[in-house]
C-alpha cells in the first residue's frame, strides 16, 4: 500500500510525499501511526546521514500505534493498541540463535527500512508489543526511551545518594524522572544550558546549572551523560567520587580526550548503555500505572507535515523536550 | 405515608453543569479549566506521606500562617476554605440579604449566579465588552448594591483587568457595597500584571480577595482555596463555616505547593506558552477569541456545535458557550501538548468544511 511519509534523500533533506509500503508479509504487521517520538538519533541522522542504508529514509523508531493489517501466522487482534520495539533482528546471527533481543547485527526501524514519521509502518508482529486499554498512545510512546532509561539504571549502583546528569533533553529527564521514582532519597543534579530543559529539571526537583564544570569534582556516586558533548567524559570523570560510576547513554560523536590514569587510579566504572535488552514491556506497564509521571517530557506536538521545517536539531535543543509527530 | 415540608417556597437555581469527557477518557478532559501537568513531585509526596494520618482531624492553622506569610498580612485577615467556591457560598450567606443588589458581568461565573439566587439576591447583569468587564456600568450599578462579583481574569472569558483599571474601579465603588475579587487565574498573569493584595486591602477595606489552589497548583480535586480581606469580615465568614471544612490531603497538598512553587512556576510557564500558540493558530484560521490571561480560551467558531462535534471526534470534550452565558462561543481548556494538536487538527478539519 502507498503511504504518506516524511522522506529524507541523501542530501539529508526532508518532505513530506508518498511511499510504497507493501503488504504484510508473513510474521508481519501493518500499524496505523498514532504517535512518533522525535529522538535525539533522528536529529544525528539527519545532520550526518548516518545509520540509513536506504534512500528516501523515513525515520521515526518510536512508535505506538494501532495493528491494521496482519501477515499470514500473525495473531494479534486487529485495531490492538501496541507500541514497537524499533530493533530488528537478524534472526541469523549466534545471539539470535539465543535470544533475539542479543542479536550483533540488529538494524533499527527508520533507518534500515521505512520508520514511524508515516501513517504507517510494517513491522515484524514480534515487535509489535501490545499495550494496556487504559495508555494512550501519546504517553504509549515513551515506552521505548523510557526503556532505555530503565536499562541504563539497571546498570547504576543499588541505591546511589547522589546523581549527575548531564543534558535534560527527552533521554535525560525521563532518567531523572525514573531515577527519582526508583530512590525517593537521591539528590539529582543537572547541567543543562537550555532553559526550557533547565527549568524542567528545576520543577522536577534537581540543582541545575549551565554548565558541569561549575560543579565540584568527586561529588556524585553516579554520574549519567545524556547529553555526549566533547568533553563530556571529562566531565564526568572529573566529578564522579572515587569508586563511583558512569554510564554513557548519549551517542557522542567526538573522540573524548579523558586520561585513564585517573579512571583507574581512582576505580572508576565506566559503561555504554545502547538501547535496551528486554525493559520495554517494563516500560510499558510503568506508563500505564503511572503516565502522569512521566508525561512532563512530553512538550511539543506536531503535524506530519509539519515536520521538515520542525526537525531541526538546534531548534529543538533549545525550546523543547520530547516532540512528537502526529501523522 | 409521611410528609415532607414543601420544597416550591425555597430558591431554585439551574444547577451548576461540571465539565464533562468524551466517553470515559480524561486525557481529552479540556472542559473543566484544570492543569494538565497536575501538581508537582513534592506535592504529590506530601499527599502520600499524610494519606495514613486521615483517621485525625486536621485544622487549616498551618496553611492558614503559610498564607498570610506569604501575603504579607495578619492571620485573621485570611480564611482557608473548601475550594474558592466555598468563599462564594460563605459569602453569600454572611454578606448578601434577600432583597439586594448584587452586580456581576454577562455572561458571569456561574457560581456567583446560583450564590447571589439562592440568597435572595436582585441581580444585575452588566454585559461584558470584548470579553472584559465594563467597569464604568458595573461602578454604576455598585452606587445603590450590596455586592459586586469581580473574577479577574473573567471566566468564562479569560480576559483580566490590569491593576491600574481595577485600582480605578475600586475607587468609584461606594464604601457600603462589598467587592470580591475572584482571582482564581491570577497565576497565569504576567509578574506586571498581577495586583498587588496587600496594598488594595489595606487602601479598600469592602474589598475582599478569594484565590484557589484548583488552577495554577493543579490541585482541582482536593478543593481548597481561600479568603482574604477585612479581619471583622474575615471572621464572620469564619464563623459560618463547617468545622474542619478543609480536608487533611487538602492541607496537606496545598501546603506542599506553597514550599515548593518551583513545579508550579514551570507548568503555568507551559500553560501560558501553549495558550500563545493557540491564539496565533486561531487568529491563523481568522476564528475570533478573547485574548485569554488564563488557561483556558473562548473562542467562537463558525459555529459551535460543529467544533464541538469535531473536537469529540477525536476525544476532546470542550465546553459549548452555551452552558456558560456565551451562546456561539467555545471554552477550551489548555492540554497537553499533543491534545492541543488534535484540537488543531479539529479546528482545521471544521473550518475547512464549513
Amino acid at each position: 500500500m502507498r503511504v504518506r511519509a516524511a522522506l529524507m534523500d541523501a542530501d539529508l533533506r526532508v518532505r513530506i510525499g508518498e511511499r510504497e509500503l507493501g503488504d504484510p508479509g508473513p510474521g508481519s504487521v501493518l500499524v496505523k501511526v498514532d504517535w512518533a517520538g522525535v529522538c535525539g538519533s533522528d536529529l544525528h541522522a539527519i545532520e550526518t546521514g548516518e545509520w540509513i542504508s536506504e534512500w528516501p529514509a523515513t525515520l521515526g523508531h518510536e512508535v505506538s500505534g494501532r495493528v491494521e493489517a496482519l501477515g499470514e501466522g500473525v495473531e494479534l487482534a486487529l485495531g490492538t493498541p501496541v507500541v514497537i520495539d524499533s530493533r530488528i533482528p537478524c534472526m541469523e546471527c549466534e545471539g539470535c540463535a539465543t535470544d533475539p533481543d542479543r542479536c550483533t547485527r540488529v538494524t533499527v526501524l527508520g533507518e534500515a527500512c521505512p520508520g514511524g514519521f508515516a501513517t504507517h509502518v510494517l513491522v515484524p508482529a514480534r515487535s509489535a508489543h501490545p499495550v494496556p486499554a487504559n495508555l494512550q498512545g501519546e504517553d504509549a510512546v515513551l515506552a521505548a526511551p523510557l526503556a532505555v532509561a530503565f536499562h541504563a539504571i539497571s546498570r547504576a549502583p543499588s541505591s546511589p545518594s547522589s546523581v549527575l546528569v548531564l543534558g535534560h533533553g527527552p533521554l535525560g529527564a525521563l532518567l531523572h524522572i525514573e531515577l527519582r521514582r526508583r530512590f525517593p532519597q537521591v539528590e539529582v543534579s543537572v547541567a543543562e544550558p537550555a532553559p526550557r530543559r533547565a527549568e524542567l529539571a528545576t520543577a522536577l526537583g534537581a540543582r541545575c546549572v549551565a554548565e558541569a564544570s561549575s560543579l565540584s569534582a568527586a561529588a556524585f556516586d553516579l554520574v549519567i551523560d545524556a547529553a555526549g558533548y566533547r568533553d563530556a567524559l571529562g566531565d564526568a570523570v572529573r566529578t564522579v567520587r572515587d569508586g563511583g560510576t558512569i554510564l554513557l547513554v548519549a551517542l557522542a560523536g567526538e573522540p573524548a580526550g579523558v586520561g585513564l590514569k585517573a579512571v583507574v587510579q581512582r576505580r572508576i566504572t565506566i559503561a555504554g548503555i545502547n538501547a535496551f535488552i528486554d525493559e520495554l514491556p517494563e516500560a510499558i506497564m510503568a506508563l500505564s500505572a503511572e503516565p502522569w509521571r512521566y508525561r512532563p517530557v512530553i512538550t511539543h506536538a506536531i503535524g506530519l507535515e509539519e515536520l521538515p521545517d520542525a526537525i531541526d536539531k538546534e531548534a529543538i535543543r533549545a525550546t523543547a523536550v520530547k516532540v512528537l509527530v502526529h501523522p | 405515608m409521611r410528609g415532607r415540608p414543601a420544597l416550591g417556597e425555597l430558591p431554585e437555581v439551574r444547577p451548576y453543569q461540571p465539565g464533562g469527557t468524551v466517553g470515559d477518557e480524561p486525557a481529552g478532559k479540556l472542559s473543566a479549566n484544570e492543569s494538565y501537568l497536575g501538581p508537582g513531585p513534592e506535592v504529590i509526596a506530601a499527599i502520600e506521606a499524610v494519606a495514613p494520618e486521615v483517621h485525625v482531624y486536621r485544622t487549616s492553622r498551618h496553611l492558614r500562617a503559610a498564607i498570610s506569610s506569604q501575603l504579607g498580612v495578619d492571620e485573621e485577615r485570611v480564611i482557608v476554605t473548601n475550594g474558592s467556591d466555598e468563599v462564594c457560598f460563605l459569602v453569600g450567606v454572611a454578606m448578601i440579604r434577600s432583597g439586594d443588589e448584587v452586580v456581576m458581568s454577562d455572561p458571569p461565573y456561574r457560581i456567583n449566579e446560583i450564590v447571589s439566587v439562592l440568597n435572595g439576591a436582585e441581580l444585575v447583569r452588566v454585559p461584558v465588552v470584548d470579553g472584559g468587564h465594563d467597569l464604568d456600568a458595573l461602578a454604576a450599578a455598585a452606587q445603590d448594591a450590596r455586592l459586586v462579583w469581580l473574577p479577574t481574569p473573567h471566566n468564562p472569558t479569560g480576559v483580566a483587568l490590569s491593576p491600574a483599571q481595577l485600582e480605578g474601579f475600586l475607587e468609584l465603588v461606594p464604601g457600603e457595597c462589598w467587592v470580591v475579587l475572584d482571582e482564581a487565574y491570577r497565576a497565569f498573569l504576567p509578574l506586571d500584571q498581577r495586583p498587588d493584595a496587600r496594598s488594595l486591602l489595606d487602601r479598600y477595606p469592602n474589598l475582599l480577595i478569594q484565590r484557589t489552589f484548583s488552577k495554577g497548583a493543579g490541585l482541582a480535586g482536593a478543593r481548597v482555596g481561600f479568603a482574604v480581606g477585612d479581619a471583622d469580615a474575615i471572621a464572620r465568614l469564619d464563623s459560618y463555616r463547617a468545622p474542619f471544612n478543609v480536608n487533611a490531603i487538602a492541607l496537606a497538598a496545598a501546603q506542599a505547593s506553597i514550599e515548593h512553587p518551583a513545579w508550579e512556576e514551570y507548568a503555568i510557564s507551559e500553560t501560558c506558552r501553549q495558550r500563545g500558540e493557540f491564539e496565533a493558530f486561531l487568529g491563523g484560521l481568522e476564528i475570533e477569541f478573547w485574548p485569554s490571561q488564563t488557561n483556558f480560551v473562548s473562542f467562537r467558531p463558525r459555529s459551535a456545535d460543529r467544533a464541538i462535534e469535531a473536537l469529540g471526534s477525536r476525544g476532546i470534550s470542550a465546553r459549548s458557550g452555551s452552558d456558560l452565558g456565551c451562546p456561539g462561543w467555545v471554552r477550551v481548556t489548555i492540554g497537553s501538548a499533543p491534545r492541543m494538536r488534535l484540537v488543531r487538527e479539529s479546528l482545521i478539519e471544521m473550518e475547512e468544511m464549513t
